[in-house]
């Protein structure tokens, strides 16, 4: 059996979701937390019910991205066996539902209708509505609340009992055409002819459902139990409002409320920064603890040095950052809980326009700061094809989780941990003006692009602003667990096959140096110590050869072979940078020396004795890894996203072209 | 504050109640409707913000940002 979960946004239709699966899908009080169709499934007695979740819309016109995915669904879904629509109607906002429920039973399938009742729904309000629907829409209902589960039960009975369920019989068809032909139609109708097909009819009916559920049942509604209870729900519904007008009063104010964005931005930043050194330092004498137990534990060979001197050093380098990337989402998490990020896209949306952008896209780009992959699908939100396009184009020049390793160790090797300007930590501002950098790389590109793109057709922004709630921990405490688990776990993999590449290729050499060493010629031997043997046979190695290849074409940019090497393997990942550094250097030192990798970077130095890590190749650096793309999980999400390869492979030349070039003139200007 | 004619949203006072008499864009028109603001019901423009940028709106039970240019194409009147 297949059930299909539609709802208007925000009406906890994700939370349903994870309810009947098990499943810990994203939720948010947000409208647009959920871009694309997510399957799952349960079993209950006896029967597999499988069960998609669709984005929230709020009638069956498709005017953006994630309505489309939702209403093509529907077409699709009618081909499927035994289909069934489950259609979730909000307690608190019914009568905004019911336009989408009524469409959806003359759509023509199979359908349940589930009231999502709140835990201060009394019961009279629950009974008086469900009563309600079920003698106006004639379809099998049942009420739950999608947070505690109460009702779950039924819900699932309710189901799996309706497999002979028939499509219920519309009393009165919505347009004057077939109304699925309609829907067929304005799925590919780029002159949006068809919405003045439906305007006048949609019109009535909304008037209909106006009346019929709103003034009728206030004005011919004699039992005075049900009218408390009603009146119960719209002074809930009031009193929530109220107290979001007064925080609105403040947050959306023309001054504080820019002035307090500004703060939050602020206190993210320094949160990522300073509260996250405690847990970090714990993770780096954890990491180096098990090398060093396992060091002497197990046998020494080449297979446990490559653990000790490949694997560990190149993981560590990135569980070291969970602490900053669960930090980052506590707060992208806490905004889109708490229904604050739909007041930063109103406060937003006047001086982002300019640049080709929409108060929309300020949610991506601030998402992007987490991680680009979902902040590019999320720009399915966005109705505008050129602001959605440009959104995407400029979303990787924020500065995503990915970078903060990189960050974190070049702004470490140049400025002290305890330089202090004002209140604020000097690395923490540092990291604050390279996150304003990526921001400005980002509006420069939209601008640059929009002047480029500029086309007709106009961009329409209609957003709902959702009460404030207090966040759920549960939901929040799983997102960053969520996050950073597959922070963790992608590259991690990508870490543990580069590390082990690099054990190996730095175990390999073919040229004379290198099988001198292995053969431990007795002159090379006699006049070079323990330590310049080590660096010998990792400059001579294949990793070391081939970074020697890349010099020529880097060294304009103040890199060396072993930065190289780190620019080659992070292609794919930028957080594999530092593993890889860790890894190299851990090499280079054969396991003696266990300071930590900024220290030892900080220590390399050049056949002059100068530090190589200057001011220049830092600044230099840095400014490459803001630009650069280096991440393939953005190259193939813009493929998907964008339906080809053409603007994936223009954002990926600029992106790197740009990097290149600023870099150059960066390390030039300081060296 | 009131006002006896018809004129555009983005004209129209604060915190006064409002009805909407005719909107000249077919999909902006849905849009309103699907969030609960349709021509029979009342509601209040509560908020502008600042530099032009966009206005919230408001009825009983859920508020709207719209942009000024759009909040153009819809004419309202004063609900009696």
């Amino acid at each position: 059996m297949n059930v299909l979960l539609v709802g208007n946004p925000n009406c906890g239709k994700t939370s349903l979701f994870n309810l009947l699966t098990g499943l810990n899908q994203k939720v948010g009080n947000y409208p647009g937390i959920t871009v694309e169709k997510r399957a799952g499934s349960f079993h209950y007695a006896n029967n597999k019910i499988e069960i998609t979740d669709l984005p929230g819309i709020y009638s069956l016109y498709p005017g953006s991205e994630d309505e489309r995915i939702a209403v093509q669904s529907l077409l699709d879904f009618e081909n499927e066996k035994n289909p069934l629509v489950v259609c979730l109607i909000d307690i608190q906002t019914p009568h905004k539902n019911l336009l989408l429920l009524s469409q959806m039973i003359e759509f023509g399938l199979p359908i349940i209708g589930v009231l999502n009742f709140r835990k201060k729904s009394t019961k009279k309000e629950i009974e008086n509505w469900s009563e309600k629907l079920k003698a106006k829409y004639k379809i099998p209902f049942t009420e739950l609340n999608a947070n505690t589960g109460k009702g779950l039960d039924k819900l699932r009975q309710l189901i799996v009992g309706s497999t002979e369920l028939k499509a219920p019989i519309s009393e009165k068809p919505i347009a004057e055409v077939s109304y699925k032909n309609w829907i067929e139609k304005s799925m590919h109708d780029p002159n949006k002819e068809t919405v003045k097909l439906i305007t006048k009819d949609l019109r009535e009916k909304l008037e209909d459902i106006d009346s019929s559920f709103v003034n009728k049942r206030l004005k011919n509604q004699t039992n005075k139990e049900v009218k408390a209870g009603e009146e119960n729900s719209e002074k809930e519904a009031n009193s929530s409002h109220i107290r979001s007008a007064k925080l609105d009063s403040i947050l959306m104010h023309s001054i504080w409320g820019y002035v307090i964005f500004a703060g939050l931005l602020m206190l993210i930043f320094q949160a990522v920064f300073s509260w996250s050194t405690y847990p970090m330092d714990l993770i780096e004498i954890g990491f180096d603890a098990l090398s060093g137990l396992l060091g002497s534990y197990l046998p020494s060979n080449f297979f446990t040095n490559a653990i000790t001197d490949g694997i560990i050093p190149g993981l560590a380098g990135v569980v070291v950052f969970v602490p900053q990337i669960a930090f980052l989402f506590l707060f992208i998490a806490l905004f889109e809980e708490s229904g604050y990020m739909s007041r930063v896209v109103y406060l937003m949306d006047r001086l982002v326009k300019p640049f080709g952008l929409s108060g929309k896209s300020v949610v991506p780009l601030i998402s992007g700061y987490a991680c680009a992959i979902p902040a590019i699908m999320s720009t399915r939100t966005i109705k505008h094809p050129r602001e959605r396009l440009i959104t995407m184009l400029v979303i990787p020049f924020m500065t995503c989780s990915a970078r903060i390793p990189v960050y974190t160790t070049l702004i470490a090797l140049m400025v002290s941990a305890d330089a202090e300007v004002g209140f604020f930590n000097l690395q923490g501002l540092v990291l604050f003006a390279l996150y304003f950098f990526g921001a400005f790389m980002s509006f420069l590109i939209a601008l640059i692009s929009n002047k480029i793109m500029a086309g007709k057709g106009r961009s329409l922004l209609l957003m709902e602003l959702p009460n404030y709630k207090v966040p759920s921990y549960k939901n929040i405490g799983y997102t960053i667990y969520e996050k950073s688990k597959s922070f963790v776990f992608q590259a991690g993999k990508v870490i543990l096959l580069v590390s082990l590449l690099l054990y190996f290729m730095a175990n390999l050499g073919f040229n004379e140096t290198y099988q001198k060493i292995e053969t431990k010629d007795a002159d090379m031997f006699a006049t070079h110590s323990d330590q310049e043997i080590a660096k010998l046979k990792l400059e001579n190695s294949l990793i070391g050869q081939l970074g020697k290849t890349i010099e020529p074409a880097i060294k304009p940019l103040g890199y060396d072979w072993k930065i190289g090497i780190s620019l080659i393997t992070s292609f794919a990942a930028r957080e594999v940078f530092v593993g890889t550094m860790s890894t190299i250097y851990a090499l280079e030192d054969a396991g003696d020396d266990t300071s930590s990798i900024v220290q030892q970077m900080r220590n390399d130095t050049d056949e002059n004795g100068e530090p190589k890590y200057s001011l220049a190749v830092i600044l230099s650096l840095l400014v490459f890894y803001a630009l650069a793309m280096q991440c393939l999980g953005t190259v193939a999400v813009m493929v998907k996203e964008t339906g080809g390869w053409k603007w994936a492979i223009i954002q990926f030349v600029v992106a790197s072209g740009s990097a290149y070039v600023l870099a150059f003139i960066v390390y030039q200007a300081f060296k | 504050m009131k006002f006896a004619s018809e004129m555009n949203l983005d004209k129209a006072p604060l915190h006064i109640d409002l009805v909407i008499e005719d909107v000249s864009d077919p999909i902006l028109q849905i849009k309103l409707m699907e969030l609960g603001f349709s021509f029979s019901s009342k509601f209040q423009l509560i908020r502008r913000a600042p530099f032009n940028g966009p206005i919230t709106i408001s009825n009983h039970k859920s508020q709207v940002i719209l942009r000024k240019e759009d909040s153009e194409l819809i004419s309202v009147s004063q609900f009696n």
